[in-house]
């Protein structure tokens, strides 16, 4: 297998589906000057070239033929946290949520467009550049200081409860990823409170309510249904 | 207690009605109990090693082609010998005429049994004699009942149990008159009689009720065929105008690409994305419906914000509503909803998309909920041409389409889907004509938590 130069700059991304087509159609679109793709067509084959080629992200398809997607995604968090985003169909929220859950950074939805998906790849790349978050959280007229724990809507300072800040602050750091109710219960409540989903639901709404101009079209604290929550940083 | 007969080959049963759970099966030449209940899209197979019965999942073309070679084993529900009482593991494997037969002559033996208690309560006003048409009763019984040969044991057991109990001496079967000879060897013939006639009538209406109930299977059975080849046709036709659209575009980028303007490649390029935005759509609706009708569907019921729900659907609407303004209107506070988050939000998707393929240009979509003691109601109004009150009823069933001439194009499936999701949750959906024009949809979902998830 060759491995690309670090020199050329370009963002080595793994494809990890049997379906050739789809590896056609992904290297026809996403081979560029940003980006050189490699190919793999099993979960095997797969997790010795993410061992061999040490990708910037991995594409994952959940439904290989010879190991399960959740099972390789597991191997490679062993050793690894390369961005994975997931590509899966729309009737298996289950499945993503394991996924996300066993250390899947993000997901996507079969059949998607190439501008969505090269969106979450740059998005992963970003956030395994820059390490530790910014201070300064700045989205859309949305503005948080993580130091100085004070959240303004359009210049005008919004007061939060403890909850709904740790929340906020919670999708901040993971700004444009799908963060699962699980994640949230357990890293906001604790674990007992994972059989609880309603007082999740409760502190969105008025949170929602304190920072988004219409809460009913949320355009910060967008809903993935049956999966989780996803803050949308506007750049 | 029936007998089935049933092939592993093709999964196919033949016998009388429903299959119930004390009747016994015939598998390939084994006896066994019936399998367990069993839903669409799933065929019980038998282990003869292990004997049991295996649920495994097959395809409708599997099972229509008779071949369930690959049928899948469900784990799950790997069920162990159902109904589980004794008596019914000691008769799995017994020849399964043998096991009919006995069934019959113990029957047999308790109608003897009662005519001799019937005869014993009259005994004091009755001289023996007269006995004999209380016997020759169940005799009659037991012909039209068990068939002849079980009607001729009835008549011998009578003869048996009428000279034993009532003919003196009394308790044995020694007989003092000789005239109870003739007795006996008249009572004896008029059985035998009685039950061969009685047995040849029962056969022939057996025959005659057969063939009326294959005449009624194979009737069933064009009308499930015409109605299924309008379906096929209505799906290859949805599935297919897409695909037209796709492969023509694509192929005139690929061939005639270069003499194309710039605008006209545009064109081509947006055709092809938006039909296969359409395909996907009618895909993952067919998809919805055919979980829905195999039984497939698992509700995720959780509280859900209805205003959040409300969110999702605008969300993914978005681009389809392009200027469309929707108004929401919610009652205050916070509203939660135990419902499966997925497949709610796609109900209110249908219905958006349905207002808005309707709805002219410039109006509005309402949305509307409210809450009135144990219900949630949610309605869906546009301003559109509305349905003829005749339609009304129709416009949930499966593949109807709304006879507006110039709107065609839709599915004939976002509505039956809604009302398939809306009824698992144990909630109603129906649709009324607007006062002023247009077309409202009503969901009504059950606030308490639905039973299934206690």
């Amino acid at each position: 297998m060759k491995v690309a130069p670090e020199s050329t700059g370009q963002h080595r991304i793994l494809v990890i589906d049997d379906e050739s087509a789809i590896r056609r159609f992904l290297h026809s679109a996403l081979s560029s000057e940003e980006f050189i793709l490699h190919e793999a067509e099993s979960g095997h084959i797969g997790l010795s070239a993410a061992a061999a080629l040490r990708p910037d992200v991995i594409l994952l398809d959940l439904g290989l033929p010879d190991l399960d997607g959740i099972e390789v995604i597991r191997r490679i968090r062993e050793w690894s946290e390369v961005p994975i985003i997931v590509l899966s169909v729309r009737e298996r929220e289950d499945d993503k949520v394991a996924a996300l859950d066993a250390g899947a950074d993000d997901y996507l939805t079969k059949p998607f467009g190439v501008g969505e998906l090269l969106a979450r790849i740059r998005a992963s790349l970003r956030r395994s550049i820059t390490q530790s978050s910014e201070p300064v959280f700045t989205s859309a007229g949305l503005r948080v200081d993580l130091n100085l724990r004070r959240v303004t809507v359009d210049g005008t300072e919004i007061q939060l409860t403890p909850t709904e800040y740790d929340l906020l602050r919670l999708l901040i750091v993971h700004a444009d990823k799908v963060v699962t109710h699980g994640q949230i219960l357990k890293q906001i409540w604790g674990v007992a409170h994972q059989e609880q989903p309603q007082v999740l639901r409760v502190t969105i709404s008025n949170l929602r309510k304190k920072i988004e101009h219409d809460p009913s079209r949320p355009r910060h604290i967008t809903t993935e249904p049956g999966v989780g929550y996803r803050l949308k940083q506007a750049q | 207690m029936r007998v089935y007969y049933f092939s592993q080959e093709t999964g196919v049963y033949q016998g009388e009605g429903f299959l119930h759970q004390i009747d016994l099966v015939n598998v390939d030449g084994v006896t066994t109990i019936s399998p367990p209940s069993y839903s669409r899209g799933e065929v019980p197979l038998y282990d003869a090693s292990t004997r049991t019965w295996v649920l495994h999942r097959v395809q409708q073309r599997q099972r229509q082609s008779g071949d369930l070679k690959h049928a899948v084993p469900l784990e799950k529900d790997s069920v162990s010998c159902y109904p589980v009482e004794s008596f019914y593991r000691s008769i799995q494997g017994m020849d399964v005429n043998f096991l009919v037969a006995v069934s019959r002559y113990i029957i047999s033996l308790l109608l003897v049994a009662a005519a001799t208690l019937v005869c014993e309560f009259i005994r004091p006003h009755l001289v023996p004699t007269n006995m004999v048409m209380i016997y020759q009763l169940v005799v009659v019984i037991a012909a039209v009942k068990l068939g002849r040969r079980p009607a001729i044991a009835t008549a011998f057991f009578s003869v048996l149990a009428f000279d034993f109990f009532f003919v003196p001496p009394r308790l044995t079967f020694s007989v003092a008159e000789k005239e109870y000879l003739i007795t006996f060897l008249g009572f004896f013939v008029v059985g035998v009689i009685i039950s061969s006639l009685v047995a040849k009538v029962r056969e022939q209406s057996l025959e005659r009720e057969r063939l009326s109930k294959q005449a009624e299977h194979a009737r069933i059975l064009q009308v499930q065929e015409n109605l299924e080849r309008a379906l096929l046709n209505s799906i290859s036709h949805d599935l297919r105008t897409p695909l037209v659209s796709i492969k023509g575009a694509l192929s005139a980028l690929k061939d005639e690409g270069e003499r194309l303007s710039g605008q006209a490649r545009q064109e081509l390029l947006e055709t092809a994305s938006d039909e296969a935005e359409r395909l996907n759509r009618f895909v993952g609706n067919l998809l919805d419906m055919t979980r829905l009708e195999a039984g497939a569907m698992r509700l995720n019921i959780d509280p859900c914000d209805v205003q959040e729900l409300i969110g999702c659907a605008l969300s993914a609407m978005d681009s389809r509503l392009g200027d469309r303004n929707v108004s929401v209107l919610l009652p205050p506070g916070m509203t939660l909803v135990p419902v499966d988050m997925v497949l709610m939000t796609q109900v209110l998707v249908n219905l958006l998309e349905n207002a808005n393929k309707y709805a002219p240009a410039a109006s509005n979509i309402d949305v509307e909920v409210s809450v009135t003691g144990d219900w949630l109601t949610l309605t869906v109004a546009d301003r559109g041409p509305g349905v003829a009150e005749s339609e009304l009823p129709h416009i949930f069933d499966k593949f109807y389409h709304v006879q507006v001439p110039e709107k065609a194009g839709g599915t004939g499936l976002g509505l039956s889907i809604c009302r398939g999701i809306v009824e698992a949750h144990g909630g109603k959906i129906r649709a009324e004509n607007r006062v002023g024009g247009g077309l409202v949809i009503e969901v009504l979902l059950p606030l308490g938590a639905p039973s299934e998830v206690v």
